[in-house]
């Protein structure tokens, strides 16, 4: 005798899925325990404020972090979850709370899935009987096999099953307790770390427009101001670039990209010693890879004490390399850029002295191009050291690539 | 009425209902504009940048200009000098008088600022973080015109100008006679 019918197997179902869903989620939902849990709980259950789309314990602007220093205290004075959420939605409103209490406007949040949820089984209980009912008037005219051309209903159950669970999981991820991180979408709205990520690989246009809006949600943006100048300068708008970059050393003096792009600007500007201060003060912060790499590849430091040395200001120029090396100490370029303005000085001691900064690079890197052409240029013109000389010219030879300004200068010379 | 008109005549019937709670709800932007006023100023008291302790109460009966400001924010250093330009032509007796809140700010850049760009009225520089979720601060710079009878008259988001903030005053003055 067959106790059990194909639909009371789906019903069945139906409630193991429902009764793991629920176990599952009292098992996740274990309340925290310190007072730091707490604070770590409660930030995360709020939106920061002035940042799309993170928390306040995801975000590090000013006001997110008052908020939670706000918060650790009301803890450990005792306040308890819901004094602390009650606060903060009094001060900053109920768009930050991520788990809105269900009185007035706010109880729609958690109203509208329910009865969304109540009216969708209510719908497939209807279709459900009226198919049984079909199935029996089938039963008493002409069916016969369990498989018959009626079996579409079971694909149609099974349909039913997949979107349902799928809802139901939908509806689970989108409503209810949220974060940021936890929408199915990823983030809600764009933060400006978002934006700022997407500006940095954006075509220079693009890039200006995603840091304005970086610099509507947040004004004082020090990255922000900094890069929306320095592609403006790139796009040839040099005034509103400097007040960009101005405004962001402003806001943050420590921010070495920006000091970075108004000493690149200040030198092509012929602004040589502003451009060389700035450098100064790049070397007293921590830079990131990427302005050292801008810097290293475009030798813009030995490009500033050329000029400072060319102006007269051989110290200085002296100081610019020093204050590279001592950050850089492998960095063979500098030390070879400084023995060749000892050696252009026109000091014959210098000239002496040069040679152990161009020995120094070298050794760091025995193929390095501007120590091997240096040495050439100084042992032929100032020592008259032919021999050692051509032995420096046929190893610059034999280096793939050697920079074009070198070839050029050692022809010059009538070395090559 | 067949089943599927009664549910289209439903579903039409909720979508209107929200779409009128969800429009005539108020916005979060008009909230950031009017937020506190006409609600008691919450307290202020603390240390000050010249080491001795201000309190909202001392200024009971006057009418009082609470700034929200931090040293490393722009608009908060283009509006100083119209806040100096404001306070010093303010009569002694009578006019309004000034505090600055730091927000999120090193006590000793404050008084560093102050000392450069001047400003003689209080400033309070430490543990200012609970008087800025008090007063539900969000970014800087933000101002508010405390009436004499300590409730908040009116709110200031952004950079001020000392006509706007005169203005602003005369009105409010009007408004509670």
């Amino acid at each position: 005798m067959k106790i059990f019918k194909t639909h009371h197997l789906i019903w069945v179902l139906f409630l193991i899925v429902a009764g793991l869903s629920l176990a599952f989620s009292v098992v996740v939902e274990n309340p925290p325990l310190t007072n730091s849990e707490r604070v770590s709980s409660l930030a995360s259950d709020f939106a920061c404020p002035v940042c799309d789309g993170q928390s306040l314990a995801e975000s590090d602007v000013p006001v997110a972090k008052t908020i939670r220093a706000a918060i650790s205290k009301m803890v450990d004075e005792g306040s308890s979850d819901e004094d602390i959420r009650k606060f903060l939605v009094s001060k900053f409103g109920e768009d930050i709370d991520y788990n809105p209490d269900g009185d007035g406007l706010t109880g729609l949040v958690w109203v509208i899935p329910v009865a969304a949820g109540i009216a969708a089984l209510f719908g497939t209980v209807l279709i459900l009987f009226s198919w049984m009912g079909k199935e029996k008037k089938i039963e008493k005219s002409e069916r016969k096999f369990f498989f018959t051309p009626n079996s579409s209903k079971w694909i149609w159950i099974s349909l039913v099953c997949v979107v349902a669970i799928g809802s139901g999981f939908l509806v689970a991820k989108t409503a209810g307790s949220r974060n940021s991180g936890d929408a199915i979408s990823g983030e809600i709205r764009l933060s400006p770390r978002t934006l700022l990520i997407q500006a940095s690989v954006a075509p220079r246009e693009e890039a200006i427009e995603i840091y304005d809006q970086v610099l509507e949600l947040q004004p004082s943006n020090a990255e922000a101001l900094a890069y929306r100048g320095w592609m403006l300068w790139l796009g040839g708008d040099s005034s509103k670039s400097i007040s960009d970059i101005e405004s962001s050393i402003t806001v943050d003096p420590t921010y070495p990209d920006a000091r970075a792009f108004r000493a690149i600007i200040n030198f092509r500007e012929g602004k040589i010693l502003e451009a060389s201060e700035d450098l100064l003060l790049l070397d007293s912060v921590n830079s990131s890879p990427v302005i050292k790499d801008l810097l290293a590849s475009s030798r813009f430091r030995e490009s500033v004490s050329s000029e400072l040395a060319r102006n007269g200001d051989l110290l200085l120029a002296l100081e610019l390399i020093d204050s590279g090396t001592k950050n850089d100490p492998q960095n063979s370029s500098l030390f070879a850029h400084r023995g060749w303005l000892l050696a252009i000085s026109g000091d014959q001691q210098l000239a002496e002295l040069s040679l152990i900064s161009l020995d120094v690079s070298l050794e760091i890197n025995p193929e390095d191009p501007y120590a091997i052409a240096y040495k050439a240029l100084i042992e032929a013109i100032i020592f008259e050291k032919m021999n050692s000389s051509e032995k420096y010219v046929e190893q610059f030879k034999s280096l793939p690539n050697p920079p074009s300004e070198l070839v050029e200068l050692l022809r010059s010379e009538g070395l090559l | 009425m067949s089943p599927s008109k009664t549910a289209s005549a439903v579903v039409a019937v909720i979508t209107i209902f929200l779409v009128v709670i969800f429009a005539t709800s108020e916005s979060g932007v008009e909230r950031l504009r009017t937020h506190l006023v006409g609600e008691v100023a919450p307290p202020i008291a603390g240390e000050t940048s010249d080491g001795g302790y201000w309190s909202l109460d001392e200024v009971r009966g006057r009418w009082l200009l609470v700034n929200f400001f931090s040293t490393t924010c722009i608009p908060c250093i283009e509006e100083h000098p119209e806040l100096l330009s404001f306070s010093e032509n303010q009569p002694t007796d009578t006019g309004v008088r000034v505090v600055s809140v730091a927000f999120d700010d090193d006590p000793l850049s404050v008084e560093a600022f102050f000392e450069k760009n001047g400003g003689d009225w209080p400033v309070l520089t430490r543990d200012t973080g609970r008087i800025s979720v008090d007063w539900g601060v969000i970014a800087v710079p933000e101002s508010y015109l405390v009436s004499p009878a300590g409730f908040v008259s009116a709110k200031i988001v952004g950079g001020i100008k000392r006509n706007e903030i005169e203005n602003l005053v005369l009105r409010a003055k009007r408004k509670s006679e």
